[in-house]
Order: structure tokens, then sequence, then C-alpha cells
């Protein structure tokens, strides 16, 4: 692996001083304390009501805006340490210089992965990390084991996601011709991603299973089938099973989003973290291969390209 | 002198397009030697597959005793390159560069911080050392350039249109410096270039390129000697007087091309050296030399005609 950790070394110091990435960590910073503060309001002003049967009040504080803030400008940072890596160099010509010294082109490829993960992952846990110093100085309550459990977990999976938006924008960088396409097909994705995969979803699950105007009662057939077509479809979306699993590992989404009781029935014990893990395993598995299906793309065209 | 560079049947295709054609060649060690050639030559082409950037289509090359598609990264080790849009990172500086570049050499650090001041006092960067290189002016960065590839002490550069885009005061410092480096650091070295007065006064031997093939490979003096038969010779001459009737009798000499007049001088395009002949058709006018000497036909000009279409 010659070259890679000075390759690696030099692109987190390179990411870590960028304006670009300084501005949009201090974005998702910002809104990330806002949604804390926003959520710790809610929980002092509504306490146990907000809250789905099981739920941990502590957890739902994180669940209030600061996952969506993740989903989307998260994801947008992802991609501002992604969208040039291969591409500037290659417009530059500096990519040329560089390989004109003996590394392997594995090297680059990887280094530069494995540093703009190390970067995604320091911007992850500090966002959340900062955001639960706040919540705990906020509401005085400390996490029990399980919530911790639960809070690392959802720091896991939220720079998995952060991370796998590097590898697809990565991807763009190397197969697009210039740094402007790159941009522009990682922005198209992001968008199709956090937007209209949802709007579609919710369109076509509105006309294949209509909700009608009636009382919504867990019951109702209509309304099961409605969310099946739905959460079928938003698999599709990267953001929305980042969503989904996030939501779960906090403990606000039982399976389906929602709970059906049957009469007389006592209600359903919440799932524990494993269980929560098992069930959004598919979801999981869709931010895993997109990320693994993306870069095993771009290290395979990148290997074959003709550097000029 | 050894060979160092040995490249067999050497064919870049893109496509249906050839863009390097069998092309053979020995460089010696020790030697300035020249690629030179219109636009589209292949030059570049030629340098980066000796350099292992880019795998010929066939054909092999062995440079400094590395075979270059088997062991291209052997080959870069002892090599430098100097790209001919060369960039490195603007958003670092001079010695930040050389120092990135020292590490994928595996310099050791100990030895890294010398070198790197030693090649900056030579391309003289010294004073800019801590300046970030997107503040440099097309030279410097050149020089740079220059630096980054000597960083390896290798034992071959490649130099891409080193003087390319600089101006005139850049170019006289760039081409000294090379060739001040090649003796000092007992270099080979192997630049193109399309421009002629560059590879006559820098290179002991010159490559001719045009359309992927390798049309001629010797000294410059030799390819002027070559040249100089079909081209035939140049004439000067200034007279103390010059009528009509000493003219017409120069023109009417067998051998004679043609003749251009201005006032008393002339400018005689001859087969061969008919200097002799001259003097006495002079001397029998009643007319006087002052000066007569052959004109060394300009390699631009022979150049161009021999390898048709302008392109210095
Ligand atoms: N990636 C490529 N795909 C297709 N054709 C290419 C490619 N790279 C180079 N060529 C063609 O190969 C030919 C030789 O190019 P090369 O750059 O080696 O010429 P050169 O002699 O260095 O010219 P110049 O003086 O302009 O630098 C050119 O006609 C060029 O268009
Ligand atoms: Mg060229």
């Amino acid at each position: 692996m010659a070259g890679m950790w000075t390759i690696a070394k030099k692109e987190i110091i390179d990411h870590l001083t960028s304006v670009r990435f300084i501005i949009i960590f201090a974005v998702l910073v910002i809104l990330i304390l806002c949604s804390a503060y926003e959520g710790v309001q809610q929980y002092f002003k509504e306490g146990s009501r907000m809250l789905i049967p099981g739920q941990s009040a502590f957890l739902a504080v994180f669940t209030w805006g600061i996952t969506e803030k993740i989903a989307v400008v998260g994801s947008l940072l992802g991609i501002a340490i992604g969208f040039a890596a291969i591409s500037q160099e290659r417009d530059s010509g500096s990519l040329i210089t560089l390989l004109t010294h003996p590394v392997f082109r594995d090297s680059v490829i990887n280094g530069k992965l494995m540093a703009g993960a190390c970067a995604l992952i320091f911007a992850s846990f500090t966002a959340i990390a900062l955001a639960l110093t706040t919540v705990i100085t906020l509401t005085g309550v400390a996490p029990t084991g399980d919530e911790t459990a639960r809070l690392l977990t959802f720091m896991g999976i939220s720079g998995l996601y952060m991370i796998m938006w590097l590898g697809v924008s990565m991807f763009f960088s190397v197969v697009m011709r210039d740094t402007t396409s790159s941009l522009l097909a990682s922005i198209i994705t992001w968008l199709i991603s956090t937007n209209l995969i949802y709007s579609i979803a919710s369109l076509i699950a509105s006309i294949v299973a209509p909700l009608g105007g009636g009382i919504i009662t867990p019951h109702r057939i209509g309304w099961k089938r409605h969310f099946e077509v739905f959460r079928a479809i938003t698999r599709f979306s990267p953001t929305c099973c980042y969503r989904d699993v996030a939501q779960s590992v906090l403990g606000s989404s039982f399976r389906g989003g929602l709970i059906i009781v049957e009469p007389g029935k006592p209600m359903p014990a919440p799932p524990s973290l494993l269980e929560c893990l098992s069930q959004s395993w598919p979801e999981i598995t869709v931010i895993v291969v997109v990320l693994v299906v993306s870069f095993a793309a771009s290290y395979l065209l990148f290997m074959r390209q003709e550097i000029r | 002198m050894s060979t160092i560079i040995e490249a067999n049947n050497l064919t870049k295709k893109y496509g249906e397009f050839t863009a390097v054609d069998n092309l053979s060649l020995e460089v010696r060690e020790g030697e300035i030697f020249g690629l030179l050639g219109p636009n589209g030559a292949g030059k570049t082409t030629t340098i980066m597959m000796l350099a292992g950037l880019i795998d010929p289509t066939s054909g092999n090359a062995i440079v400094a005793g590395f075979d270059v598609t088997r062991e291209p990264r052997k080959v870069k080790a002892v090599t430098g390159y100097l790209h001919d849009r060369f960039a490195c990172y603007d958003n670092l500086t001079a010695r930040q560069n050389l120092d990135f570049y020292a590490q994928l050499n595996d310099i050791p650090k100990s030895k890294r911080a010398k070198r790197i001041d030693s090649l900056l006092e030579a391309v003289g960067l010294s004073r800019w050392k801590d300046v970030k290189v997107g503040k440099f002016s097309r030279g410097m960065k050149q020089r740079l350039g220059i630096a980054q590839a000597l960083i390896n002490e290798p034992k071959i550069v490649f130099l891409d249109e080193p003087t390319a885009g600089l101006d005139p005061q850049g170019t006289r410092e760039v081409r000294m410096l090379i060739k001040r480096l090649c003796r000092e650091e007992e270099l080979t070295v192997v630049v193109t270039s399309h421009i002629l007065p560059e590879v006559e006064q820098l290179c002991s031997r010159i490559g001719i390129m045009k359309d992927g093939k390798l049309i001629a490979v010797d000294t410059f003096e030799n390819l002027v000697k070559r040249l100089a038969p079909e081209e035939g010779i140049f004439i000067r001459l200034e007279l103390n007087k010059l009528d009509d009737k000493l003219l017409r009798s120069i023109e009417d000499m067998p051998g004679i091309r043609s003749v251009d007049r201005d006032g008393n001088e002339l400018m005689i395009h001859a087969d061969h050296d008919l200097r002799e002949k001259l003097a006495a058709a002079i001397a029998e006018a009643g007319s006087l030399i002052l000066t007569m000497h052959i004109v060394q036909p300009r390699l631009e000009e022979v150049f161009l005609k021999v390898y048709g279409r302008g392109w210095i």
C-alpha cells in the first residue's frame, strides 16, 4: 500500500482545513444544536405525551429534528468531501504529477476514501456529541446504559450514512469528465434520495392504497397496505432508509411505523436495541450496498482509466 | 557510454488512431536527449510510456534496467517527470508540496528537509518556500515542477516542454537550470519541445517525430549536415560595385539556383560551394569583393521544407 498513508494524511489535513468542509460542518452543528434545543423544549412542555408508548423520553429529543438534519445536511457534507476527490486533481493536472511518483493507483483512491471517512466520522461524532452534551446540560438527565448504547449506534449509523454519500460522490468524481459535472451528478442523486423518492412513494401509496377520509384506526387494512407500499418504494432511497434505521434505533418507531394493538390485548413491549437493528436490517443493507457498490465501481474504473 | 533507455517498437493506439507508431529509440547515460516535433506528433505519449505512466498498446521499453509495463513503480522510483501542464497542490506551500512527494518516494524524514532545501535553492525558490503554490507565477511553478521531478535523486528525468508558456527570461533561466542540474546531478535528461533553438542549445542528440513516427535521430550537427546536400548552400556576397552584366553572368553560372539582389549585396543559393568560381568571375568583371561567406542554413527553414508543414 505504498503511499496510502501519506495520501490519507494529506487529505485529512486538506479536509479539516478546507473552507467547504468547515462551513457545512458548522451549519450542521448549528442546525443540530437548534434541534436539540427545540427537542428539549418539547420534552419540558409535553413530557411523556409526545412519546410513543415505551419510548425513552430522553432519546425522543434526538428524533426531534436531529435525525432529519443529518439525513439532509450530513449527506451534503459527504458530497462536499467526495465530489472533487479525483476530478479536481484530474482537472488541475496534479493527478498526473501524483502518479509520476511511485504510488499504486489503489493507494490514491483508498487513501482518499479513508481520509474522507475519517473526516466524516469525526464530523458526525462531534456533532452528535455536542447535541448530547446540550441535552444533558439542559435537562439535567443522564442517559441510561441502554440509551447510551442506542446513541452510540445512532452515531455509527449516521457516520455510515455520511460515508455512503462520500462513496457516491467519489464515484461521480471518477466517472464524470470534470468537477462541475461531478457535483451536478451528486446533487441530482441527493435530490432524488432526499426528496423525489419520498414524494413518489407517497403519491403511489395513496393511489394504490388510498387512506380515505375517515378516522384512522389501526385496524384498517388500507392503512397497513398504504404503509407497506410506501416502505417498499422508499427502500430505493438511502435517505429514507437512514431515517427509518435511525428512528428505529432511537426507539421512536415500531416496525411499519405503527403499532397495531389488538383489542383486549396489552401493549406490546418496546423492542430492544438488537431487535431494532435486526428489524432494520433491510434498510442497513441498502446503505451498505450503495456504499460498497459505488466504491467498488469507482475503484475499478479508476484503475483502468487513462490518466490524460 | 551505456544505454539507459531502450525502446523497442513502442506503439500507442487510441481506438483507431495511432499516436505513437513503432518507435524504437536508445538514449545513452548522461546525455540530454531532445524529442522534437510539431503538436500532436506523439512526443508526450512517448515519454509518458517511457516513464511508466501509460501502457503501450504494443512494444516494450527498458528504462534504467526496468521494464516499463511490468515494473512501472520501479521505473518511477528512479525517474523524475515534469508534465507539460505541471500542477501540484495550490493550497500547500512549495515546501509542503515537495515534502509530500518526498514521502511518496519513501525518503526518510531525516533526509527530507535537507533535500528539499537544497532543491529549492537549486531552482531559485528558497525565498518562496513557505508561500502557497497558488500564488506562484507560471515560471515559479515550472521551476517547482523541476524540483519535484528531482526529489528522488533520479537517474533520468523526463521534461515535457519545460519552457512552454514562459517569457524569454524564464525560458533562458529554465534552460540554464536544466543544463546545470544535468551536469551537477549526473542526470540523463529526455526533453520534448517543438522549439528548435531550444533543443539545439540544450540537447546532445535530437530525435525528430512526426505523426507518431520517429523519423530521424542524430546530433544537431549531423542532422544539419545530412539535410544540407539536398538543400544546397547559401552564400552572402558584398561587392564594391555591381552591374547588370556581372549579375547576369553569376545567375548563368552552372550550379546556381537563385540570386537575390539588395543594392550591392547578393544572397546566392547554390548546389554546392561555388566561392572560388564566383571570386574569379567577379575579378574578371573588375569588381572587388568586400565580404563573402557561407550562411549556415537556418535549421528551422530546412526542417520546415524537409518535414513539411510549418511548426516552428
Ligand atoms: N487520450 C487520448 N485519446 C485519443 N487521442 C489522444 C489521447 N491522448 C493523445 N491523443 C492523440 O495522440 C496524438 C499525440 O499526442 P501527444 O500529446 O503525444 O502529442 P505531442 O507531440 O506531445 O503534442 P504537443 O506538442 O501538442 O504536446 C495527438 O494527435 C492527440 O490528439
Ligand atoms: Mg505534448
